[in-house]
């Protein structure tokens, strides 16, 4: 089989011997070695320069994966959300109370006021209503010494006299 | 013709001695980018247009040798020197080319070198054109571009092997020891590619 005369391929070998001639671009061989050793002492310095730097220079050699980095982000983060929401929304549903967005936001209606606020609001109920432009506020004296009101506090005369 | 007898008349341990390609492998395996950088000129020139040849694409050819020159130096502790630093670095360059070309199967686009001014004078060649062939006149540029559609057409390995030997002149043991197989593998695919070649070519080549 392969035991075939050599003049067989003669013709052959010397038609393929045209393919010799075929020389890349001028100059290009001269530059190839700067080309190869540049990219060698880039990726010397990406691999001294942490693991954040790599993830940045992954980035920019790859715009795709900021698109599927961003993808997965934001998948994370709804599906988040989403959990965070049917967890709160299970203990309300079973006593027939609102769904939905404002679900994790708390009643005034039926939410009893600290003892902060009842002790300094005369009505604290109506803070549900409060507006910049009618305050329920009621006014209140306190019950802590005011340096400058006088009809409190007792002044001993002091004699500096022995 | 001064400069050049006193250049003749040099002594000859005057003369630097080429380093051999083991001793700049253990400088450039210490970091020594200037080693790397002359092993890369001794051997770039046959890696290239090995890879330029199998691929038939000047740009997918610079890549490839790049790519394998990088590949070559992350690797160099592994190279024992059983074999010649020249055909471990053309095994990596072949496997490289080899995945790239499965990988892009599909693609057919040729993006040819110019040929040199001696093709004219080359002796193979003359001898070929000056026969009588119905092609005889056929312009260079359409012949090579025949000859690079012929050679795509050959299966991967026997690409490889027409043009480790009809092409770069290498010889049966040294293409055994590229592409891991015996001679004997070595002879037979080289016998199959050129059959299937011949009759790819039959205009070019009839008597």
């Amino acid at each position: 089989m392969t035991n075939q005369p050599p003049e067989e391929f003669e013709r052959l070998r010397r038609l393929l011997a045209l393919k010799r001639h075929e020389q890349p671009p001028p100059g290009y061989l001269e530059h190839l070695p700067d080309r190869i050793l540049a990219r060698l002492q880039k990726e010397e310095m990406r691999r001294e320069s942490g693991w954040w730097q790599w993830f940045v220079d992954r980035f920019e050699t790859k715009p795709v994966l900021v698109c599927a980095y961003g993808f997965v982000v934001s998948s994370l983060l709804i599906l988040g959300f989403r959990v965070s929401q049917s967890m709160q929304n299970e203990p309300l549903a079973e006593t027939g109370a609102q769904t939905g967005w404002l679900a994790a936001s708390p009643d005034p209606l039926t939410v009893m006021p600290s003892s902060f606020l009842r002790s300094h609001f005369a009505n604290p109920a109506g803070l549900y209503n409060f507006s910049s432009t009618e305050p329920t506020v009621q006014p209140h004296y306190s019950t802590v010494p005011n340096r400058w009101s006088t009809g409190r506090v007792s002044y001993e005369p002091v004699s500096y006299r022995e | 013709m001064i400069q050049t007898a006193i250049a003749r008349g040099k002594p000859a341990e005057d003369q630097a001695i080429p380093e051999s390609d083991l001793a700049l492998v253990h400088r450039s395996r210490g970091g020594d980018l200037r080693a790397y950088d002359e092993l890369i000129r001794r051997h770039q020139e046959r890696i290239y247009a090995t890879l330029y040849h199998m691929t038939s694409n000047h740009e997918d050819a610079n890549d490839l040798a790049q790519e394998t020159f990088i590949k070559a130096y992350k690797a160099l502790e592994s190279f024992k020197g059983e074999s010649s630093f020249f055909t471990w670095i053309y095994r990596i360059g072949v496997n490289k080319t080899l995945n790239f070309l499965k990988q892009r199967r599909s693609r057919v686009q040729m993006s040819l070198n110019d040929l040199d001014f001696n093709v004219e004078h080359d002796p193979d060649f003359v001898a070929l054109i000056c026969d009588k062939t119905p092609r005889r006149a056929a312009n260079l540029a359409e012949l090579q571009e025949k000859l690079n559609a012929g050679m795509r057409k050959l299966s991967e390995t026997h690409r490889l092997v027409m043009t480790l030997h009809d092409v770069q002149g290498l010889s049966h043991e040294e293409i055994g020891k590229i592409m891991d197989c015996n001679t004997g593998t070595v002879r037979s695919r080289l016998f199959y590619a050129r059959q299937e070649m011949k009759s790819y070519l039959a205009d070019y080549l009839e008597q």
